[in-house]
């Protein structure tokens, strides 16, 4: 067996986790020896039980590993193992780094600026469309977006910086081949072709709810920079938040309204030192990269009655009714202006008869 | 028969009087209603000698058997005398199957005529039908309408109806309706025909004004401008239109002002709507149904009463609605086979009901108004109140299928007003300025549509849409470009066409603008496309 071999044979053994695979590997040092223990220095490893003994000696041995990589090789599943040249760089001085990764697609280029943008499953169209807009800017930059693959702030980035024409890739916290959530099916498909889909997690493992804040360890460590877009006050970003202070990379939060649910985990890590991201340009600072394209602002100027309204029409989608009465004009002309400046693309209508400002 | 040997005492009274009945056959022109139409059925009555016998046949249901007993007992406590004879009575045409109790008038007569009591050519051109009392009078029966209609179209000139349809009966022009209390009544109109004047009632001229009786009217509220200016439109062209805000964001309140808006009803309409809703005996003391109709049921409601249906078929809510507004609160949380039996009529403004019977179709010309909340707990897009997540908003739209979603023009939706509106002191249009604007654009459609059959813009079919509604020049280009940035279907294009029509008509324009096009792309129904 080769080397690459011993290794899926130890990633791919049932219930062989990470935390196991580590201290297994303390002991033993490489895969080919555990292959080759005796069940009595197994048995020696702390936490290693006799399920697991039989799993990998019994169970194992009888697996033909050849035929299943070759197996996974046809599905476009590539595995790879800690130690070849391949593996990302930024994984081997994690504490807990996984032993095996699967890749779908490719793997993020070392020598590019990446960001890791996360937030709220449920977020709110303001965070849509600035996690859009965002990831679209970097991605048209050049730099590379990372996420996880899950609803709301997640899927939005990596739409805009699929969109933007960048590249963007997805740590999932289950198998390399389900798509978790299932209604991301597009942009699964669509990361896969823009970037890649990287797991931890041998294919066929279902998701579980440990294995997601387990793997946004690796969402933090891939990335240069991380940026929480919406967050409530207890939310999940914040694990990724605390993994990426601990592997020391910079924290950027975008601020909300004080008022906003959506926004308070957001202010709190402001408050608590991360930095605030009020423009996209300081994201390129230290990141060996500057804005190749710099966006010219638009400054075209709109007749009288529109800028009154578009002056009216906020981040947050409102309705025609209040902006009707803000502006002072009646539903009939403000629901035609509205209509007008949503063709010529300066506002979207993200609720029915709601309006927002586009970025 | 113990009855009618009671009254005669002795033999040779009974021989006396045998000599002196005529026996006769007779024939009573009636009708009975199918669905909410009437059919002609006449009356056979005969009475000949044999062993002493009541009996009636043509199928009858047993209500119209029934009837031999009330009428037995009507005719002897009108004063009249039941002879011991073989009276045989047959409702002709004798294959379908008699219901209701329209029979026990025009049977009683039958018999009175048969014995020589009333003269066969008094009953010859008039029709009869109501309920007897046991002590003679005449109770009233639902669709008096249908069957003076159908005495209309037989060319038959007067009726005599139950009292309490006479009214009913006299909005039918053409035909002399004429009330009677009770069996004796009818018998001395008949013998003496001065007696006998006809109903003088017209249904447009003889009724008060009308009163809203609804109680609520748009005046009474308070911002919601957008809402209302989008009922407009849609009460204005007919157009169907679909609400969605949260709890407490007045979307049911909006529905029960919409009837205040509709137009008056013409003489057509107030037949066609009262001949429905007297057949299924709705009419509650009313003379006729002179308001447009808004029917709101409960989502429990079953496929079959919502379209119409049962083993003998009878007209459900859509028909009910004819002419008016049905109104459906909650649209996700009726049952899904409900929901999908309103395609055929929201298509062709009729429904089809077919048993092994016989086939019925049924008027179903109504104005959707739907309303539902925007998600299972009802704050979203309100991320700070809404608990849902992206897929259970999803599926929850998911409930109301595309068929159904592609028959809605206008969409809103509404969100809960502020306290400081409700407080302000603004104005606000009342129902009486949106209906007269409305009745305009009605009479512009009117003139519109004159010889095509079709009466609102809502009900063109694609075809007629550029014959009607050309699309000028100049937004031709804002159709396609919005075509593009709005992803719209070539469905919403037509459906923006129309609702662009309705607007111009509330403007009293006969071509379409620029902005009538930008404010009818405001209201469409995107749900489809973008989800809630």
């Amino acid at each position: 067996m080769t080397e690459e071999e011993y290794w899926f044979w130890l990633c791919t053994t049932r219930n062989m986790w990470q935390g196991k695979i580590d201290r297994l590997i303390k002991k033993f040092m490489t895969p080919e020896r555990i292959f080759h223990a005796k069940p009595k220095q197994l048995a020696e490893t702390k936490g290693i039980n006799a399920s697991d003994i039989k799993e990998l000696l019994e169970t194992g041995k009888q697996r033909d590993v050849t035929l299943e990589l070759n197996k996974l090789d046809k599905r476009g599943i590539s595995f790879i193992y800690y130690g070849n040249k391949l593996f990302p760089e930024k994984l081997y001085n994690l504490y807990d780094k996984p032993y095996g990764l699967f890749v779908k697609g490719r793997l993020p280029d070392p020598d590019k600026a990446a960001v890791a943008m996360v937030g709220a499953r449920e977020c709110s169209s303001y965070g849509k469309e600035i996690a859009g807009a965002i990831a679209g800017q970097l991605g048209r930059n050049g730099v590379q977006i990372i996420s996880g693959l899950a609803r709301g702030i997640d899927a939005y980035s990596q739409m805009g910086a699929i969109s933007g024409g960048g590249t963007c890739f997805g740590i999932l916290g289950c198998g390399i081949d389900i798509c978790y959530p299932r209604e991301n099916i597009d942009l699964y498909v669509d990361t896969i072709k823009c970037g890649g889909i990287i797991s931890e997690y041998p294919p066929g493992v279902r998701p579980a709810a440990w294995q997601f804040p387990h793997r946004n360890r690796l969402i933090s460590a891939l990335c240069d920079k991380l940026v929480i877009v919406e967050a409530k006050e207890k939310s999940g970003s914040f694990i990724t938040v605390e993994h990426a202070l601990e592997q020391g990379k910079d924290v950027f939060a975008i601020p909300g309204r004080i008022t906003d649910p959506l926004s308070a985990g957001c202010n709190r890590l402001i408050r608590e030192g991360a930095q605030i991201l009020t423009n996209i340009n300081d994201l390129y600072g230290n990141m060996g990269c500057e804005p190749s394209v710099i966006q010219e602002k638009k400054m075209i100027s709109l007749e009288k009655d529109f800028e009154v309204v578009y002056s009216n029409v906020d981040l947050v989608p409102k309705n025609i009714g209040q902006i009707s009465k803000e502006c002072g004009f009646n539903i009939r002309k403000t629901t035609e202006i509205l209509v007008e400046l949503e063709l010529t693309g300066f506002i979207y209508e993200p609720i029915k008869t709601y309006y927002s400002r586009k970025l | 028969m113990l009855s009618a040997y009671c009254q005669i005492k002795t033999f040779s009274q009974i021989k006396k009087t045998i000599k002196e009945w005529c026996v006769i056959f007779c024939k009573i022109n009636s009708g009975a209603i199918s669905g909410i139409c009437a059919y002609p059925v006449s009356v056979e009555a005969d009475i000949g000698n044999g062993l002493p016998n009541f009996s009636m046949v043509g199928l009858l249901s047993s209500e119209v058997k029934e009837s031999r007993e009330r009428v037995r007992s009507a005719i002897r406590n009108s004063g009249f005398v039941v002879p011991p004879k073989r009276i045989t009575i047959n409702l002709s045409p004798a294959d379908i199957r008699k219901e209701g109790s329209y029979f026990d008038l025009p049977i009683a007569v039958g018999i009175l005529v048969s014995l020589g009591i009333v003269p066969r050519e008094n009953v010859q051109d008039t029709m009869f039908a109501g309920e007897l009392s046991l002590d003679g009078t005449l109770k009233g029966v639902n669709g008096i309408l249908s069957i003076t209609l159908l005495a209309k179209e037989l060319g038959i000139p007067r009726i005599i109806v139950p009292q309490g349809n006479a009214k009913e009966g006299a909005a039918v022009r053409g035909v002399d309706v004429i009330g009677a209390g009770s069996l004796k009544e009818t018998v001395a109109m008949l013998n003496n025909p001065e007696m006998a004047y006809p109903e003088a009632f017209d249904c447009v001229t003889s009724l008060d004004p009308l009163k809203n009786e609804y109680g609520l009217e748009f005046a009474d509220i308070c911002g919601q401008e957008t809402a209302k200016r989008a009922v407009e439109i849609a009460v204005a062209g007919m157009h169907n239109i679909l609400m969605i805000g949260p709890p407490g964001s007045g979307k049911s309140m909006i529905a029960n002002c919409m009837p205040t808006i509709f137009p008056e009803m013409t003489y057509e309409e107030i037949i066609e709507i009262t001949r429905i809703y007297s057949t299924m005996g709705l009419m509650e003391k009313q003379n006729m149904i002179r308001n447009h109709p808004f029917r709101a049921p409960h989502h429990t409601i079953t496929a079959q009463a919502l379209v119409g249906g049962g083993r003998i078929p009878k007209p459900g809510e859509v028909t009910l609605a004819h002419k008016g507004m049905l109104f459906l609160d909650e649209l996700p949380e009726y049952s899904r086979s409900a929901l999908e039996t309103l395609r055929q009529p929201l298509e062709d403004q009729k429904v089809n009901i077919a048993r092994d019977k016989a086939s019925h179709e049924f008027p179903a010309d109504f104005m959707l108004a739907a309303a539902m909340n925007p998600c299972p707990c009802g704050y979203y897009p309100d991320k700070a109140r809404c608990s849902c997540t992206q897929y259970n908003i999803n599926k929850y739209s998911e409930k109301i299928r595309g068929p159904l979603l592609d028959r809605i023009d206008i969409c809103i939706y509404m969100n809960p007003v502020k306290i400081n509106l409700l407080q302000k002191d603004g104005r606000t249009a009342s129902s009486a300025e949106m209906k007269s604007r409305i009745e305009k654009a009605r009479e512009m459609q009117r003139m519109r549509y004159e010889d095509t059959g079709i009466c609102f813009n809502s009900r063109l079919k694609a075809s007629y849409i550029k014959e009607y509604c050309p699309v000028p020049e100049n937004c031709q280009k804002l159709l396609s470009d919005s075509y593009e940035r709005l992803g719209l279907s070539a469905r919403a294009y037509h459906k923006i066409v129309k609702v662009a029509r309705t607007i111009a008509d509330l403007d009293g324009e006969t071509e379409i603008r620029r902005e009538h096009i930008l404010e009818a792309i405001a209201y469409r129904n995107t749900i489809k496309e973008k989800g809630l």
